[in-house]
């Protein structure tokens, strides 16, 4: 692991015109600028009104026409608006889950990392239990006994995906604490939290932007699962809780295939758009693939 | 090969993590929602008097540290409660459908190796190539794709749109009476087909990624080129002595492999009515029958944990560099 | 006739900024049994050169001028044809043997592999007992074969190479830095088994070495490397006795004691030059000290200097 010297002062734009530089990260940040002007804009140019009930058993489950661009649900109501209006709860979903996860596999990490001894122990055993589980049956079950509420979601999401990010974090403190500027600084007498903000961290943070990215692609996708098996918010329209109403209304058998593609279609761009990100983000940060 | 003290502290690892799953079940549907009578008492209609009674049957009224080890004692002994749906014995019913979960995950693993590797191979000897981008694309777009969305997807376009193959359960109802077992086989493998390839499919993209990844960095190794040097094929350099080394991250990688796979599995039995665990599972949520979600989540856990046991024996070994530890 | 004969050796590595000459024009002959040490700092394209006859360059390489093999061509030979040649004709003991060998096979399967490899014909039980007394030659305990390359120390592993380099009988031995990061004792032994392996088997070798005391022990005859082009070739005596090339006498001038440094760049200013472009004149003449404008313009040839002793300097004299 080769994080180099301390902090350069521009981390953010170093990591944007590596990103730019190379085909598939350019693709993945395309995907997402799409999928941002979607959420943001999208809702105000094609709102959704989840009233807008069909009049006649004719409107319900309607193929694509003049008047419904992607066809309407089982309750008659425009898919594509619905689609549209979907974006903005996955999006929140899958990025708050991931401030939750990001922050606290951060500041196990450090502790672990950098404490060493006893607290290091503790918190790798759990961190090693919680990576064990499934995820899927984990947030499942949490869901399912805590409540339905977004809040729960988001918080169900983030307390299981966050031991990954402490391991990595973890394993990196471990490299930079025994550097040379660290153990410098230290000799000079800076306290511990010192150490490990204006030194230790700053280094640390690359790496924790690459794993954020990846963590966001699951987050999201974890989001529609939950949704797609009942456990959203039923009173937000995510493309979740789209697909899990489709599939309840047994969109599928009856052929409304045009319900069933576009929220899919949100969640796979989104989600590659940043696996694309996080995958040469990576790469770059991983020196020793890149020459070769 | 292995020694006494070393498997002595793996099976002791593996107990203290067993028992930490328990008491975190315990926790969630004991402790948690406060009182899982009342939980109960929401799935159906119960008279306070009813409810008392549960109360004293479950041992509710005991202080919590004895409820607790009521609880171990009850997993120990196999009695996981009762339906609330089934009004059965929760281990009956998850006995029965166990079976039907692990056909499908060999199946999907089987396939999700022999392709993973083939194709992470592939790419990884080429590294840079055109072949090698388009591989890594193809597999990141895989892992995008949300397991249920594509049983939708793939519902739809073989069974209901061109109608070649069944989409909904194990076997089709006639097979029970067909005539020979290559009949029933036959049956039960056209339903396989579409479970299986949704189920294979988001794993792949992840094992094709890890394989690749693993295999590009042991090629950087100086006894990749002792092999090329010695006149060994291209093949048996890649082979015996790349792919020989990268087995090693690639069995690491497996624990994460292994609860992305049980998870897949819970979507695909749920879209496809395939009557495994996870289907149960997801119907114990939409009836909020929490002893059997109960069960099955302990289940999956069990089997996450163990099979990463597997995997850890299985490194050691692999790698004898690990093995006097 | 010469074992291996180079002439005008060329490869060449494509990369973003422009073409770099590794090697540029190199020749050199090796008899039978000859020990031939093979000089540079880190850069100078020894390692280059001599991988390049069993074709063992990256793929990106474009290699250009020959190399022959007891007559046989094998710049440009087919894949298949250099495999055969492979480990049979010519075997490689590589830097650094700590990751040369496979950590997850036992030493004995890696002696063995390439021999069933080159002569199908040969039993399991032949190889492994051939594997056990390649072993013993170089002062191994044959039982030892059914341990892992961890097992063994440093100096043990680079003996484990050596006696892997041997198990199809080549005539040409390419050591590629084998004391390298071993200490002195170990380093004398490695050495002495190299030559008893010249003296017993009449095995050729190509010694690559940055440390001048290494070579001084062991070789014939010394070939100095600067910038991918040959400086200096002479018997081992004439080279440090009457150095001619600048580059030579200041290496053996750096080296203040046979024991001691083995940092080749002591006391040399400047830096090795840019090897892209089409290098026009002597690489060495900006850190020369005795450059005169010649050595910008034309580029230097290599000229007899004494029996077998060639030097490629503008200002060097032939002995009297």
């Amino acid at each position: 692991m080769t994080a180099g010297v301390p902090a350069s002062a521009r981390p953010g734009s170093a990591a944007v015109r590596a990103l730019w530089s190379d085909r598939i990260g350019r693709t993945g940040v395309l995907l997402l600028a799409f999928t941002a002007l979607v959420a943001i804009f999208g809702p105000l140019l094609f709102p959704f009104d989840p009233g807008a009930v069909g009049a006649s058993s004719a409107d319900i489950l309607a193929p694509p026409d003049a008047g419904h661009w992607l066809g309407t649900d089982e309750l008659g109501r425009d898919v594509f608006r619905a689609t549209v209006e979907g974006a903005r709860i996955s999006l929140l979903v899958g990025l708050t889950a991931t401030a939750v996860s990001i922050v606290i596999g951060t500041l196990v990490g450090l502790a672990a990392g950098y404490r060493l001894g006893v607290v290091d122990a503790v918190l790798m055993r759990l961190t090693d239990f919680f990576l064990v589980l499934p995820t899927l049956p984990l947030t499942i079950t949490l869901a399912a006994v805590v409540g339905q509420s977004l809040g729960v979601i988001i918080l169900v999401i983030g307390l299981t995906s966050w031991p990954g990010t402490a391991r990595i974090v973890r394993s990196q403190v471990l490299s930079l604490r025994e550097r040379q500027f660290v153990l410098r600084v230290r000799a000079l007498g800076a306290t511990d939290r010192r150490i490990v903000g204006r030194h230790i961290l700053p280094n640390v943070l690359p790496l924790i932007f690459a794993n954020t990215v990846l963590v966001i692609a699951g987050s999201i996708l974890a989001e529609a699962t939950l949704a797609f098996l009942g456990l959203g918010d039923p009173t937000r329209v995510s493309w979740g809780t789209m697909l899990h109403f489709a599939f309840v209304a047994g969109a599928t058998g009856r052929g409304a295939w045009w319900y069933i593609l576009p929220p899919g279609i949100g969640i796979v761009v989104v989600v590659l758009g940043f696996a694309l990100a996080g995958h040469t983000l990576d790469r770059i940060l991983n020196p020793r693939l890149r020459s070769r | 090969m292995f020694r006494i003290g070393y498997l002595a502290r793996k099976v002791a690892v593996l107990a203290a993590t067993l028992l930490g799953v328990a008491t975190f079940n315990f926790a969630l549907f004991r402790v948690l929602p406060g009182d899982p009578i009342r939980l109960m008492a929401r799935a159906g209609n119960l008279t306070p008097e009813a409810i008392e009674k549960l109360r004293g049957v479950f041992g509710l009224d005991e202080p919590l540290p004895v409820q607790y080890l009521l609880y171990l004692k009850s997993i120990v002994t196999g009695d996981l409660g009762t339906s609330l749906t089934y009004r059965r014995p929760v281990i009956d019913i998850v006995a029965e459908r166990m079976a039907n979960t692990l056909i499908l995950l060999v199946a999907a693993t089987l396939v999700v190796v022999a392709i993973g590797i083939a194709l992470g191979v592939a790419a990884a000897a080429r590294r840079g190539s055109r072949r090698d981008t388009s591989t890594v694309i193809t597999s990141l777009v895989f892992w995008s794709l949300p397991t249920f969305w594509t049983g939708l997807i793939l519902v739809f376009i073989f069974g209901v749109w061109l109608a070649v193959l069944p989409v909904s359960g194990m076997t089709s109802p006639a097979s029970r009476f067909a005539s020979s077992g290559t009949d029933q086989l036959l049956d039960l493998a056209t339903h396989l087909v579409l479970p299986t390839i949704t189920l294979a499919l988001v794993d792949i993209g992840q094992f094709i990624l890890i394989t690749r990844s693993a295999l590009v960095d042991v090629l950087t190794e100086d006894y990749i080129l002792t092999a090329k040097a010695k006149g060994l094929s291209r093949r048996a350099v890649v082979w015996r002595h790349g792919v020989r080394n990268a087995l090693l991250p690639i069995v690491t990688a497996t624990a994460l492999y292994v609860s992305l796979i049980v998870g897949g599995a819970i979507q695909v039995e749920t879209v496809f009515s395939w009557p495994g665990m996870g289907r149960l599972m997801y119907d114990a949520v939409l009836r909020r029958d929490y002893p059997i979600l109960e069960a099955t989540f302990l289940i999956f856990a069990v089997t996450v944990i163990v099979a990463n046991l597997l995997s850890d024996l299985l490194y050691q070994v692999l790698d004898p560099r690990v093995r006097e530890a | 006739m010469a074992l291996l004969d180079v002439r005008d050796l060329a490869v060449t590595f494509p990369t973003t900024l422009g073409d770099v000459r590794a090697v540029d024009g190199v020749s050199f002959s090796l008899e039978p049994g000859e020990i031939m040490g093979l000089a540079g700092e880190s850069g100078s394209g020894k390692t280059t050169t001599a991988l390049a006859s069993p074709g063992l360059l990256p793929e990106t390489a474009s290699v250009a001028g020959s190399v022959r093999l007891g007559g046989a061509e094998l710049v440009g030979a087919a894949e298949h044809d250099l495999a055969g040649v492979r480990w049979r004709r010519i075997a490689v003991v590589f830097q650094g043997a700590m990751n040369a060998l496979n950590p997850v096979t036992t030493v004995g399967s890696q002696i063995v592999e390439p021999m069933r490899l080159h002569e199908p014909g040969l039993t399991e039980a032949a190889a492994r007992a051939r594997a056990g007394a390649l072993l013993e030659q170089v002062g191994i305990a044959a039982r030892r074969a059914t341990e892992y390359p961890h097992e063994f120390s440093g100096g043990m592993r680079q003996r484990v190479m050596i006696a892997m380099a041997l198990a199809c009988g080549p005539e040409l031995l390419i050591a590629d830095e084998p004391v390298t990061a071993l200490d002195v004792m170990v380093q004398a032994q490695i050495l002495g088994v190299l030559r008893g392996l010249r003296d017993d088997l009449g095995l050729a070798i190509i010694l690559i070495s940055h440390d001048l005391s290494v070579i001084a022990q062991t070789c014939d005859s010394l070939v100095v490397m600067y910038a991918g082009r040959v400086a200096e070739q002479a018997p081992v005596a004439a080279a440090f006795a009457r150095p001619r090339h600048p580059y030579t006498r200041a290496l053996l001038g750096a080296f203040p004691d046979v024991r001691g440094e083995r940092r080749f760049i002591d006391g040399l200013p400047g830096q090795p030059p840019d090897l892209r472009g089409p290098g026009i004149g002597c690489a060495f003449r900006d850190r020369c000290g005795h450059a005169v404008d010649r050595c910008a313009t034309e580029t230097p040839v290599l000229r007899p200097m004494g029996p077998g002793h060639g030097a490629a300097c503008h200002l060097a004299e032939p002995d009297a």
